[in-house]
């Protein structure tokens, strides 16, 4: 369940690129539920994830810190595919492998594949989601002392569960990019019917971003009540931690236990491009607006600005750090623009807001908000 | 000598003001760029503001045109095109709307935008379009459809997403599209982002299934299931 927050994270704090990699260090800390006689375990984690266009996967392994942990292995294999949404239904279908094997004192072996169709509808801000869920899979569990001097066992289950779930998201506040949901889940496996009610939120404070979720169970062993606060922080770029806790739910295809656990993991990212500045960047301040535009051009000798806002004369822009900049004080409007590099016009690729200017040149275009 | 040199100033001072007058007026700057072309300049300008249009963007489109030294009889031309287009945008919009939306409408048309989508966007929100129309074109030049295109813009305009935010859904979409996506797709993904709350100005990956990692407490007694024994 950590492993499954921690990507969770992952895949919903970094921007996607062409290829993510993540990897992952931290400790994690487990309590087993309070009927269940077991002993805290406490280990060490080091694994990573990767994001590659539709596919993702991850691979961790863990050290046991304590006489009552279990080293253990453990990696995901999966598909995701999306289509549609706006206006009308969307639809989508996720599916993965899951595998791992668990040390000492017992060993417990499981491999799962699972298949997740969903389907979405827009309600205004609002967002309906159906969610189909499919598994199989088999694990062992091998006492090679069966229980205390005995010949040794191995109990091999055959694994299943099916079922589904209806959930309503909606964000809160679009400036402050919070967004909340509730559902409900229904699940018959190998063990029982599982059922789940849950609420959540989450959203960004400045560079952290957080997500809590409280889930009732009713299981074939009884009420289980899962809770989860998750927080992420970006340090700098390429280096996130991140810190979960919480009472874990019951996986109905595992058939694994709810017990309290906590981690805290240090995400590194090898593959984060350095950022690029941005073109036009804006500081609001009174009646009109600071407008900083950088060029990144090491190649130019001498580079100028020019639009609507120099009644098209061209203004030099200055190098500094390796890049052209220039600070202009402008009033609210919509401006086209451009850059004479070395006496030749330019416009970057990805300027906003390119637009041929009737002379086959293209322009650039900056828009300055009212108040 | 003083008095040649005073003289000589005194002649000088109307042409210096005058100068000056003209950097402040960008109408006598386009006087004096294309002194033979004034007439249809002026024209042409003024047709267009009584029509609505902006006359600045038309002044201003003359004085690009010095500026990249264009021949007069082009910069006549463009601005008879461009005229054309913002009125199309001031009618297609509505005079109300604001200079800045009715140039970011003009622009618009000229990327490519279907006028209907102006229609329905100016029906279908109120207040200042200047930053989803350019975004609209944006997203066209991208490659994605009209339909799609105006589906995720206004489904950020429903949700209030701020000027930053909107500006970022091209390069949401580009990114989409790097990864292998089609450009409606992308869009579409972009706009699912937008619907569920999701979109804060960068896409994310796929999301994970339940149950992807090990059960969180490894030496349980529970949760063995049912099956045979063997050894």
């Amino acid at each position: 369940m950590m492993i499954a927050t921690a990507m969770s994270i992952g895949a919903t704090e970094v921007a996607a690129q062409d290829a993510s990699l993540y990897v992952d260090a931290g400790v994690s800390h487990a309590r087993p539920p309070a009927d269940v006689t077991g002993d805290p375990a406490t280990y060490a984690m080091l694994g990573g994830r990767f994001v590659l266009g539709p596919t993702f996967g991850s691979a961790y392994g863990a050290q046991a810190l304590d006489a009552n942990s279990a080293d253990w292995l453990g990696g995901t294999l999966g598909a995701a595919w999306r289509t549609g949404g706006i206006g009308g239904p969307g639809f989508g279908l996720t599916g993965s492998v899951v595998a791992f094997t668990i040390g000492r004192p017992t060993r417990y072996d499981a491999a799962t594949a699972r298949l997740v169709p969903e389907a979405w509808l827009p309600l205004g801000a609002s967002t309906l989601r159906l969610r189909g869920y499919g598994g199989l899979g088999r694990s062992e569990v091998a006492d090679p002392d069966g229980g205390g001097g005995g010949p040794p066992t191995s109990v091999i289950s055959d694994l299943w569960a099916y079922g589904g779930g209806l959930e309503l998201a909606t964000p809160l506040s679009a400036g402050l990019s919070t967004h909340a949901w509730a559902g409900a889940e229904v699940y018959e496996a190998a063990d029982g019917t599982f059922l789940a009610g849950y609420v959540g939120g989450g959203g960004n404070l400045g560079r952290a971003r957080w997500n809590v979720r409280v889930k009732y169970w009713d299981t074939p062993g009884g009420d289980e009540l899962e809770l989860r606060a998750t927080l992420s922080i970006g340090l700098t770029r390429g280096w996130t931690v991140e810190s979960a806790a919480g009472r874990a739910g019951p996986d109905p295809l595992l058939g694994s236990p709810a017990g309290i656990d906590g981690g805290l993991t240090l995400v590194w990212q090898p593959l984060a491009r350095p950022a690029s500045p941005p073109l036009i960047a804006l500081q609001p301040s009174g009646d009109s607006t600071t407008v900083l535009i950088q060029l990144e051009r090491d190649d130019a000798e001498s580079v100028s600005v020019m639009g609507d806002f120099s009644a098209w004369e061209e203004v030099a822009m200055e190098r500094r750090d390796g890049r052209w900049m220039i600070r202009l004080a402008l009033p609210p409007g919509i401006y086209h623009f451009g850059f004479r590099v070395d006496g030749a016009w330019y416009v970057p690729d990805d300027a906003p807001g390119r637009v041929t200017d009737d002379y086959g040149q293209l322009n650039a275009t900056l828009v300055v908000p009212g108040p | 000598m003083r008095w040649t040199i005073l003289i000589l100033l005194l002649l000088a001072l109307p042409a210096v003001t005058g100068n000056a007058a003209a950097q402040d007026d960008p109408l006598a700057r386009v006087r004096q760029a294309y002194p033979t072309a004034t007439g249809e300049i002026e024209a042409i300008i003024s047709d267009a503001e009584s029509a609505g249009a902006p006359a600045d963007a038309l002044a201003a489109k003359a004085l690009e045109g010095a500026a990249k030294g264009v021949p007069a009889e082009r910069v006549v031309a463009a601005l008879h095109q461009y005229s054309l287009r913002l009125r199309e945008s001031v009618q297609l919009l509505g005079r109300e709307r604001g200079a800045s939306s009715i140039i970011s409408g003009a622009d618009a048309l000229r990327r490519g935008v279907p006028a209907e989508q102006l229609r329905t966007m100016a029906m279908e929100h109120h207040g200042d379009l200047t930053v989803p129309l350019m975004v609209m074109g944006d997203l066209m030049e991208a490659g994605v459809p009209a339909g799609n295109a105006y589906r995720v813009v206004s489904r950020a305009m429903i949700q209030e997403h701020n000027h930053e935010e909107m500006l970022a859904i091209p390069g949401a979409v580009r990114q989409m599209m790097r990864a292998g996506q089609g450009p409606g797709p992308a869009a579409d993904a972009v706009g699912q982002a937008i619907g569920s709350g999701q979109f804060h100005g960068a896409m994310h990956g796929p999301p994970v299934p339940p149950g992807s990692g090990p059960p969180d407490h490894a030496n349980s007694e529970r949760g063995k299931g049912k099956g045979k024994s063997s050894g």
